[in-house]
């Protein structure tokens, strides 16, 4: 039988002129034809936003996006990195290293990076498969399931939590306020949908959250517990001063905290459901990756499809510095600039049939992480292998997956993820 | 305009014609060199540039800086006195010609 590893992307949203500042949009899947459409005509837009914003140029082409990604100088991430307009004071309580540029984000980034280079992630993988062995036992014994809130919402918690040092019993519990955070634009999620109700009052949380208070209190406390305790853990490494000596200030733990429980956790798990869902639609792919072992070479090149194929941060924004030329339009200083990620994953002119899944994809120089500036993603290792061990295991414990009803997607113009995904798990 | 070299994991080799103030990072992710990422764009901070420098015509390297060194410490399992991230050799105008092998760190 012939190998057919190759399967064509839905496309669920044809919308060719979809509004892409709209947080409903993105609940009907992501826009994919108005983005070719971008691509094709217009590659760096300028859009106007409906919510007081001041507008922004969309950069749709790969190209473009990892050009602007790697002048930092010229595109700024030290006047935010998300669409929202915000006061310098709201900027200063909200800021991580994400918001800073070289040299002071190479200084602080270093600070971080200890916990999570290649080198230690690497050493996290029998951990990994037995969180796995866990959460996939108890979602397989269910047969019928919502695939993203069982295991793919479970999953990435759990790993980070005992990487990092927090217990296994408050994983739940983090996710929830990790998803209020960072889903602050879908009613599923949190109360306080930022585009539906006024939240003033919490400008200066993370996110604009009430839940960004609950994870300051928690990021303190297990600051406190390792104060003079090393537990062995990455939030006791990261407490410790590095090489120069320089420690973190308690704002800037407190900020870092809240990211991880946030950002290290969504992204992982729409990744895990963007795959689990291929898997189910695309019984030759199943089979094909259900038959290699662990250490075929197939499971790198497929997880970075996987990876690519989700593409779940759909855009980061910049600031420009000065005025600058990209395809004969006028960048003012000043100008907010997104940078779409999703659509450069998604561009013809770098991947040759980039709506096709395709298991073998050679030299697949995705930016799912932000990749081609100092941005890149932290928790990129994690992720991959997070991403990788899942899918292995879960294979090892089904013979099929059928998906029984429509995907949901997350209401979010920033993050794109399946929020629900119901599926048959039949038990190997 | 320098010849760069690069002989990938499959020993096979890809010879390009660089410009002086380009990195090899650069030149490579510009014409597709497998196994160099350039995750972090030149920022000395992932090592997805990590080569092994087997020879340079014309002038000698300079040294590793601090930050360099520490990131190829953190990351790469066994740092070799030839180690060097990609996106920290820039093409000046006395290299004639560099050869560098690549030791991609991209999967896991």
């Amino acid at each position: 039988m012939e190998k057919i590893l190759k399967t064509v992307c839905p496309i669920n949203n044809d919308d060719i002129d979809a509004d892409i500042t709209s947080h409903d949009t993105f609940e009907k899947g992501f826009p994919h034809m108005a983005f070719k459409r971008m691509r094709d005509d217009d590659p760096c837009a300028w859009v106007d936003e409906k919510d007081g914003g001041k507008g922004f140029w969309a950069v749709t082409r790969y190209n473009d996006i990892r050009e602007v990604n790697g002048l930092p100088k010229i595109f700024s991430s030290a006047q935010g990195i998300r669409l929202e307009e915000q006061s310098k004071e709201e900027f200063e309580a909200r800021k991580t290293f994400q918001e800073t540029d070289p040299p002071i984000h190479t200084r602080q980034r270093m600070m971080f990076h200890r916990g999570f280079t290649r080198k230690l992630v690497s050493t996290y993988e029998p951990l990994i498969r037995e969180i796995c062995n866990d959460i996939l036992n108890d979602a397989v014994d269910l047969s019928e399931v919502d695939a993203t809130k069982e295991i793919a919402k479970k999953l990435p918690m759990r790993m980070l939590g005992r990487v990092v040092g927090t217990p296994d019993e408050d994983a739940e519990w983090l996710v929830s306020r990790g998803d209020a955070m960072i889903a602050n634009s879908d009613p599923d999620f949190t109360d306080h949908v930022i585009d539906k109700v006024d939240t003033d009052e919490y400008r200066f949380l993370p996110f604009r959250s009430p839940a960004g208070k609950e994870i300051y209190d928690y990021g303190e406390k297990q600051k406190k517990l390792r104060e003079n305790h090393n537990m062995g853990d990455v939030m006791s490494m990261l407490l410790q001063p590095d090489k120069q000596g320089d420690k973190l200030s308690d704002l800037e733990f407190k900020n870092f905290f809240a990211l991880m429980v946030a950002a290290g956790n969504d992204t992982t798990r729409y990744t895990m459901a963007s795959s689990m869902h291929a898997l189910a639609n695309n019984p030759y792919i199943f089979d094909y990756l259900k038959s290699a072992p662990d250490d075929a070479p197939i499971w790198l090149s497929a997880t970075e499809e996987f990876i690519r194929w989700a593409s779940p941060t759909m855009h980061f924004r910049r600031t420009a510095t000065e005025d600058y030329k990209l395809h004969n339009k006028k960048i003012k200083e000043g100008d907010k600039v997104a940078i779409w990620f999703t659509s450069g994953n998604y561009d013809e002119r770098k991947f040759s049939n980039p709506f096709s899944f395709d298991l073998e994809r050679e030299n697949n120089q995705h930016i799912a992480f932000g990749q081609g500036g100092p941005h890149t993603c932290l928790g990129m290792w994690l992720a991959r292998l997070e991403v990788r061990v899942a899918m292995q295991e879960l294979l090892k414990r089904v013979l099929k997956i059928e998906q029984i009803g429509p995907e949901k997607y997350l209401r979010s113009n920033f993050i794109r993820g399946i929020k629900n995904l119901p599926v048959r798990l039949t038990s190997a | 305009m320098a010849l760069v070299k690069y002989i990938l994991e499959d020993n096979s080799e890809v010879t390009i014609e660089a410009h002086v103030g380009q990195n090899l990072m650069q030149i490579a992710i510009e014409n597709d060199v497998e196994g160099i990422e350039g995750a972090c764009g030149g920022s000395c901070m992932c090592a997805t540039c990590h080569v092994k420098v087997e020879s340079v015509n014309g002038v000698e390297l300079e040294e590793r800086s601090e930050l360099e060194l520490e990131v190829l410490e953190m990351e790469i399992d066994e740092v070799a006195t030839n180690s060097r991230l990609g996106c920290q050799i820039e093409i000046n105008k006395e290299i004639e010609s560099i050869t560098v092998r690549i030791e991609s760190i991209q999967s896991i």
